[in-house]
């Protein structure tokens, strides 16, 4: 074997070696900014006035959901809505992440948000509160499952309903169902079937829990403009006086988290 | 008047201190309908009514209970009844003459039948009250061209969801 036939070999064997090397040092780090980048701003009530000092407001790194909190600070010229916050303190802060300033306050809420801009020095981003807003909606509203046998289950599949938060506080969410009537007829609403008894139940992950006529959780912490997809189950009774077409609803219930 | 400053200071600390919740719509609804459809099945029993020979001109009756009528499918029916005539003899909801005969039903429902269907039990449920108990009661031809030969009649109960 000639010098030549070896050359490109070790030549390719050294920097398989070197790019090896390389990957072994590089190590992914978490660092937040190298030097203190200030936020401040103002916190207003929807009608102008300013919250009091020792709001919180929170800060909130929208590319890796770390977050940080200061309150609000009295001026001591009646200004007592100013906050202020070091986002190097943001574990993963980084320049031109999203960041997501909220507050609460006396049933007012509110968020402003703005990408880190480094070279404009400190940045101003206040936020104007408004009233809680406690607003739900499920697509599709009906279920019209025409004519079922008795004894027999029929459920939908793939997150059929949609239940969305259209409000702007966290809220959690409440579930009942009612009887079913028609005419004077009635079927209960029951843990299992029976003789003019129905069983409601609902998926929201892999398994199936009933409803009743009470209000139970359905889902905790669900966010502004977040949505929880879901499937019911219709548990026909074993008997019924009634061959009517029944109807009932199942309701859900927001409040705040 | 102090009462007045104190009831208006009150009214002012709720107006301050309420928080403005707005509620747009805290809640939503699914509505759901749905049509049960069920197994429609009866019974009656006992199933024959075996009278013996009887004199023409006369009748024969069951007690008012006699035969049971059962729900025994898984929802409520509508029944209803009719009957035949017999090899040589006519059912008539008059006064039978030659080779004519007439059959009540017995009971809270008391019609006489015809070869036709009429409404009987109403309502019957599969689970409360599924059973219907009622009676017959024959009357016989004022004569008969048969020669006496056994006549055999069948009454039919037929039920649909009701």
């Amino acid at each position: 074997m000639s010098l030549v036939g070896l050359k490109n070999p070790i030549i390719m064997a050294v920097s398989l070696m070197i790019l090896l090397a390389t990957l072994l040092i590089y190590v992914p780090r978490v660092i937040s900014l190298d030097n203190p980048h200030y936020f401040y701003g103002y916190v207003y009530y929807q009608n102008g006035t300013g919250v009091p000092a020792g709001t919180v407001v929170t800060l909130t790194d929208d590319n890796n959901g770390n977050s940080m909190t200061t309150t609000t600070i009295d001026l001591g010229n009646g200004t007592t809505n100013y906050y202020q916050a070091d986002l190097s303190q943001i574990p993963g802060s980084a320049d031109g992440d999203l960041i997501i300033v909220n507050c609460s306050s006396n049933g007012e809420v509110g968020e402003n948000s703005t990408n880190i801009n480094i070279s404009l020095g400190s940045q101003q981003v206040d936020v104007h509160l408004e009233p809680e807003v406690l607003n739900i909606s499920i697509v599709p509203s009906q279920w019209n499952q025409g004519t079922i046998s008795l004894g027999s289950e029929n459920s939908t599949s793939g997150g059929y309903f949609n239940l969305t938060n259209q409000g702007n506080v966290i809220i959690n969410v409440l579930i009942k169902g009612s009887n079913a009537t028609s005419d004077g007829d009635i079927w209960y609403l029951n843990n299992t079937a029976d003789y003019n008894k129905f069983a409601m139940q609902y998926n929201i992950s892999s398994s199936w829990n009933a409803i009743t006529t009470s209000y139970a959780s359905f889902v905790t912490n669900l966010n502004k403009g977040n949505s929880q997809l879901f499937d019911l189950k219709l548990i026909m009774p074993t008997a019924s006086s009634t061959t009517n077409q029944m109807s009932f609803t199942i309701t859900f219930k927001a409040v705040k988290a | 008047m102090k009462k007045l400053q104190v009831l208006i200071v009150g009214i002012l600390l709720i107006i301050t201190f309420s928080a403005p919740v707005v509620i747009a719509a805290d809640t939503a609804t699914i509505t759901i309908t749905v049509t049960a459809s069920g197994t429609v099945s009866i019974s009656v029993s006992p199933t024959t009514w075996a009278m013996g020979t009887l004199a023409l001109g006369t009748y024969n009756a069951t007690s008012s209970t006699y035969f049971t009528l059962s729900n025994d499918g898984d929802v409520r029916v509508d029944t209803q009844i009719n009957a035949s005539n017999s090899q040589n003899w006519n059912l008539v909801t008059g006064t039978p003459a030659t080779d004519e005969f007439k059959i009540d039903t017995l009971g809270t429902i008391a019609i006489t039948l015809t070869t036709s269907l009429q409404n009987f039990k109403q309502d019957l449920d599969p689970v409360t009250g599924n059973t219907y108990q009622f009676g017959l009661n024959f009357t016989m031809p004022t004569a008969d061209t048969s020669g006496g030969v056994e006549q055999t009649i069948t009454v039919t109960i037929k039920a649909a969801q009701g």
